[in-house]
């Protein structure tokens, strides 16, 4: 007998490992109990993973997971609570049908409910429902260290010639240095009608940000702000070490944001000038920053930087280890009646946004720590 | 009703409305696999304008099985 739960409980723990270790791999980050606890936002005694799960007599057969966040959709006036989706998985066993069947439950949670770097086979189930299916969010490359450390990680066909379009080009006046903030309710209380390149997409709000920077059980995110207090501009990176094809440190910038004004754009300006700067004194390759945003992403441009092609990636996007592989963060959106579905550059997503800035690996696991491939929450 | 039933598998799954009868099933037709079922599912709901319960999109894995949950459907009409 199938019975659909709309929780995951903590009490079946192992059996969410031997499902995820059968239908993924068997060092998944998502084994990590700890990790787990913080993507799925479980709560001290409550002992509830928000995940549909579908059950035959307390064998897991299916799940789609869910982050409920609080969004803003089209204006500042009032924020709504849409779902991010992740893990949308079956056993091959499973009864035809069931994944179907937790993901309507998710849809009749709420009428907005956004998803990014789903699968091919994700992509195609997702369509079948109805939901809009965005391709690729531009990624864009900034190179700070061209011969030392990119050509060692060129795509197949790419030539160090390739580089030069994407060179860093800092500020000749920019003297910002960067210093990292403990965010409070005192330095932090970002006024979002100052960000309308923010009026499509989740709230970047204290707790967000603690959420998903501070609290991260495994990366170590660098949290960058400039300008007064109710209207920063705002940069959150991190730098991954790259393993395997060769060994590098690149910055992954995941979030960038500020006033769209004359101060705000000049905050921002020089915050990614010092960022940039920053990474490359520290001997970064490259960094990459994946947005929806024009607004933003054109500062990243300004300095340098700049949207890489559809169709050829140059430098990679998995690190670890190093794939050189064709491979676009994608965006999926299910909006119900009252909602309308923006331009994809009218949205505010991220790599930051949910999984798509996740561990490829379990670093706690087969001592992969060892080859410090993530700058690791200490 | 069981001519616009083949139609819609034909139709989802890509073979000939010929191969469809009884027997058909997802070990038997080429291309029954998960997303096709969800597929025939949205489909079917199209066709016919009803909502399979929960229970019904799990049950409905054969075409003998399709045709009896639409026949009760069609015959509360």
């Amino acid at each position: 007998m199938i019975e659909i739960t709309d929780f995951f409980p903590m009490e079946k723990w192992e059996e969410f490992c031997s499902f995820f270790t059968e239908c993924y791999r068997p060092n998944h980050s998502l084994c990590d109990r700890k990790f787990f606890e913080w993507q799925f936002m479980v709560k001290p005694g409550d002992d509830k993973a928000n995940i549909i799960c579908g059950w035959d007599n307390g064998k897991l057969l299916g799940i789609h997971a869910y982050i409920p966040l609080l969004v803003h959709w089209g204006g500042f006036k009032k924020s709504i609570q849409a779902l991010w989706t992740l893990c949308w998985v079956v056993r091959k066993q499973a009864p035809k049908g069931l994944g179907l069947l937790i993901t309507k439950k998710i849809q009749d949670m709420s009428p907005l409910i956004l998803s990014a770097n789903a699968s091919k086979t994700g992509v195609s189930f997702f369509k079948v429902l109805g939901w809009s299916v965005f391709p690729r969010i531009p990624r864009y490359i900034c190179v700070l260290n061209k011969k030392e450390e990119c050509v060692h990680m060129l795509s197949e066909g790419a030539g160090e010639e390739d580089l030069d379009a994407f060179i860093f080009k800092p500020q000749a006046n920019g003297s910002l240095r960067i210093s990292e903030y403990n965010l409070n309710n005192d330095n932090y209380y970002p006024q979002w009608h100052l960000y309308p390149g923010l009026s499509f997409g989740t709230m970047r709000s204290l707790d967000y940000i603690n959420w998903r920077y501070v609290e991260h059980p495994i990366f170590r995110y660098h949290i960058i702000l400039e300008g007064a207090s109710n209207r920063p501009a705002v940069c959150v990176y991190r730098i991954e070490r790259t393993s395997g094809l060769y060994e590098a440190r690149v910055g992954r910038i995941v979030d960038f944001f500020f006033p769209n004004d004359e101060h705000g754009h000049g905050d921002g300006l020089n915050l990614m000038d010092a960022v940039l700067k920053h990474m490359k004194s520290i001997g970064c390759a490259y960094v990459d920053f994946i947005s929806s945003n024009k607004e933003y992403s054109e500062v990243f441009v300004s300095l340098g930087g700049c949207e890489e092609s559809e169709s050829r990636q140059i430098l990679p996007v998995r690190l670890n280890p190093i794939e050189r592989v064709l491979r676009h963060q994608n965006l999926v959106v299910f909006t119900g009646k009252d909602f309308s579905l923006p331009r994809l550059e009218d949205m505010y997503i991220t790599k930051s946004d949910i999984d798509a800035d996740g561990p490829a690996k379990n670093p706690y696991y087969e001592g992969i720590q060892k080859d410090y491939c993530y700058e690791l929450r200490s | 009703m069981e001519e616009r039933l083949k139609r819609v598998l034909a139709s989802v799954f890509e073979v000939p409305e010929s191969s469809i009868d009884d027997s058909a099933n997802p070990d038997v037709v080429e291309g029954w696999d998960s997303l096709n079922h969800m597929k025939l599912v949205v489909a079917l709901e199209d066709e016919f304008g009803i909502k399979f319960s929960d229970e019904e999109i799990l049950e409905m894995q054969s075409f003998k099985l399709i045709k009896y949950t639409i026949s009760q459907y069609l015959a509360k009409d």
